[in-house]
C-alpha cells in the first residue's frame, strides 16, 4: 500500500479539469434545446446504472461462473460473456425495433435478431475453443 | 491516502483479485486514449458544422470527414466494454469508507461524477443516435456536445490524480508487472484484459462495415449497410420526412441564382442537363458514423458561378425547397466552391437522382458532412 499526499499534478488536474467542467456546464445551460429536466436524469442515471446494476450484476455472474466453470477455462468463458453482453446490449434497441424513422428502408436494413444470434455464436466458437485449449493445457500440466 | 488496491482495502472482500492497480491502469489508459479520440473527432465535427470565424475546413482530402466520423463512432463503440470493465475493476474503491476521508479525496471523488456520468451518457446517447432513437427531451447534438466537455473536464482531473500512479503501475520494472501477493498474476491480468479486448473487437467487427465497405457482410449489427438504399446508397433524410413532395420538383422546378450577381438568373432542369457535366466519386459521410462512396455527375459549381458572373472568392448559400428544418440550407465556402469536384449533381450511378437522394438537383462536394450535402436545391445565394 502506498500513501502519498496529492502533488502538483493532482491540483493542476483538478483546477484545469474543474474549469473545463464549468465551461461545459455553462455551455449546456445556455444551449438551445438543452431539456435539462430530461438531461439531468439521463446524465446521473448513467452513473447510477453502472454503480447499481452493471457492476453488481458483473460481480454476481463472476461469483457464480467461477464456481460452475473449471478455473482454467473460466477466463475464456468470461471473455465470451463480456463480448456477448456487449453485443446484446448494443443490439437490443435494433432487435426490439425501438425508435428509427418510418419510411426509410436504408436505416436498419437488416434482420438484427438473426444478426445478434450469429454474432454471439461466432463469439462462442472462439471463446469455447480457447476455454477447451486452456482446460486441456491445465490438465496436462497438473497430470 | 490509499492509492493502490490491496486485500486490506475495504472493498477487497470482493473476491476477484483482478481489482488491482495495474489492471485499472491499463484499462484507464486505454479509455483515456479512446475518450480523447472521441472528443477530438467530435469537437472537430462540431467546428465543421458550426464554424466560428477563425475555423476553415478544406475541401481536401475528400474523405477526411468520413474517416474522422468513422473513427469517432467506432472508437466510442469499442469503449463500451472498456468502460464497463474499468468501473467493475475500481468498484471496490467506490464503496470505500469513509466516503470523504479528506478534502483532496473529496474533490477527487466529486470530479468522478462528470467523468462516469458523462462517459456513460455519451456512449448511450451516441449509440442511440446512430439508431435514430431519441427517447429523451433534449436536442441530441447540443446535449452530446456539451456533455463531452463536462466529461473531458472530469478526465483531465482524473488524469491529474492518477497519472503518476498509472505510470508506476504500467512501468513496474519487470515486464510481467510482478506477481504481488493478493493481486492478479500476470497470466490472470492478460486473460482479463484480453477478454475485454475481445469484447471491443467483437462490437467493432459487428458494426464497422457501415463505414468500411469490405467488412459490410460481417457487420451484422451495423445500423446501416453502405450498399442498401435507393440506387444502392443509404439515405438519412427521406423526401417524406423532409416534407418534399414529388409535385414540388416537377417541370415547374427552377434553380434560382441570386445575391451578389448582376441580376438573378434561373435555370431549368434541361438547361442544367445541357451544360458540360463532370463525374466524381465522392462519399456521403454521416455524423452517425456511416459512409458510402458513389459516382455522381453534374455541373461543377464553379462553372455555374463563372457563368452567372459571380466574383471569385464568394461563399455560396445553397438552399433547399424544404420549408424549414435545421439543415434546410448550407454554406459552401469559397475554398470548397473552387474545388473541381464540388458538383450540383443531377445523376447518381448513371441515373437521374432518386427523389430521396435530392431529385432534381443536390449538392455533392468533397469532405463535407452529409447534412451539408443539401438536397432538392432550389436556390443559390452568392454571398
Amino acid at each position: 500500500m502506498t500513501t502519498e499526499e496529492p502533488g502538483k499534478a493532482f491540483w493542476l488536474g483538478m483546477g484545469v479539469g474543474g474549469a473545463i467542467v464549468v465551461f461545459g456546464a455553462i455551455g449546456l445551460l445556455t444551449a438551445e434545446g438543452n431539456g435539462l429536466g430530461s438531461f439531468i436524469p439521463w446524465f446521473a442515471g448513467g452513473a447510477l446504472l453502472v454503480d447499481l446494476v452493471v457492476v453488481p450484476v458483473a460481480a454476481g455472474v463472476g461469483l457464480v461462473g467461477r464456481r460452475l466453470v473449471p478455473a482454467a477455462a473460466w477466463p475464456a468463458i468470461r471473455a465470451g460473456l463480456i463480448a456477448s453482453v456487449t453485443l446484446a446490449v448494443f443490439a437490443a434497441p435494433l432487435v426490439a425495433n425501438l425508435g428509427g424513422t418510418p419510411g426509410n428502408p436504408s436505416l436498419r436494413p437488416r434482420n438484427y435478431g438473426s444478426g445478434l444470434v450469429s454474432a454471439v455464436a461466432a463469439v462462442w466458437v472462439v471463446a469455447l475453443t480457447a476455454a477447451l485449449v486452456a482446460w486441456l493445457a491445465d490438465r496436462r500440466a497438473t497430470a | 491516502m490509499t492509492d493502490t488496491l490491496t486485500p486490506t482495502d475495504p472493498g477487497a472482500r470482493y473476491q476477484s483479485s483482478l481489482h488491482d492497480t495495474r489492471v485499472a491502469a491499463v484499462l484507464g489508459s486505454a479509455l483515456g486514449i479512446a475518450f480523447t479520440i472521441c472528443f477530438a473527432t467530435g469537437v472537430l465535427s462540431h467546428l465543421i458544422q458550426q464554424p466560428p470565424g477563425w475555423f476553415g475546413w478544406p475541401a481536401r482530402p475528400a474523405g477526411a470527414y468520413r474517416v474522422t466520423q468513422g473513427v469517432h463512432i467506432a472508437t466510442g463503440l469499442a469503449s463500451i466494454p472498456l468502460l464497463i470493465a474499468k468501473l467493475w475493476v475500481v468498484a471496490p474503491r467506490f464503496w470505500a469508507r469513509p466516503v470523504v476521508p479528506n478534502a483532496a479525496k473529496g474533490i477527487e471523488r466529486a470530479m468522478l461524477f462528470p467523468l462516469v456520468g458523462g462517459g456513460t451518457f455519451l456512449l448511450v446517447t451516441g449509440t442511440l443516435n446512430t439508431f435514430q432513437w431519441y427517447p429523451w427531451g433534449f436536442f441530441f447534438t447540443n446535449a452530446h456536445y456539451w456533455a463531452s466537455w463536462i466529461t473531458i473536464g472530469g478526465l483531465v482531473a482524473h488524469v491529474g490524480a492518477k497519472a503518476a500512479l498509472t505510470w508506476r503501475a504500467v512501468h513496474r520494472g519487470d515486464r510481467t508487472g510482478g506477481d504481488l501477493d493478493g493481486q492478479a498474476s500476470s497470466g490472470q491480468r492478460r486473460w482479463f484484459l484480453g477478454g475485454i479486448a475481445f469484447g471491443s473487437v467483437a462490437i467493432t467487427l459487428a458494426t464497422v462495415g457501415q463505414t468500411f465497405g469490405p467488412l459490410r457482410r460481417i457487420s451484422v449489427l451495423a445500423p446501416r449497410d453502405p450498399d442498401v438504399g435507393p440506387q444502392g446508397l443509404p439515405v438519412n433524410k427521406t423526401a417524406r420526412s423532409a416534407g418534399v413532395r414529388a409535385s414540388a420538383v416537377d417541370d415547374s422546378w427552377r434553380l434560382r441564382v441570386s445575391g451578389k450577381v448582376a441580376k438573378p438568373v434561373t435555370f431549368t432542369l434541361a438547361e442544367l442537363q445541357a451544360m458540360p457535366q463532370r463525374s466524381a466519386t465522392l462519399p456521403i459521410a454521416c455524423v452517425e458514423g456511416w459512409s458510402a462512396s458513389a459516382r455522381w455527375e453534374g455541373v461543377p459549381l464553379r462553372d455555374l458561378l463563372k457563368l452567372v458572373g459571380a466574383a471569385d472568392g464568394a461563399d455560396v448559400e445553397v438552399g433547399s425547397i424544404q420549408s424549414g428544418g435545421r439543415f434546410r440550407a448550407s454554406t459552401v465556402t469559397a475554398d470548397q466552391a473552387a474545388d473541381k469536384d464540388t458538383l450540383l449533381a443531377l445523376r447518381l450511378e448513371g441515373e437521374p437522382l432518386a427523389l430521396d437522394h435530392g431529385y432534381p438537383l443536390r449538392l455533392i462536394a468533397p469532405n463535407r458532412p452529409g447534412v451539408f450535402q443539401t438536397k432538392w436545391i432550389k436556390e443559390l445565394i452568392i454571398q
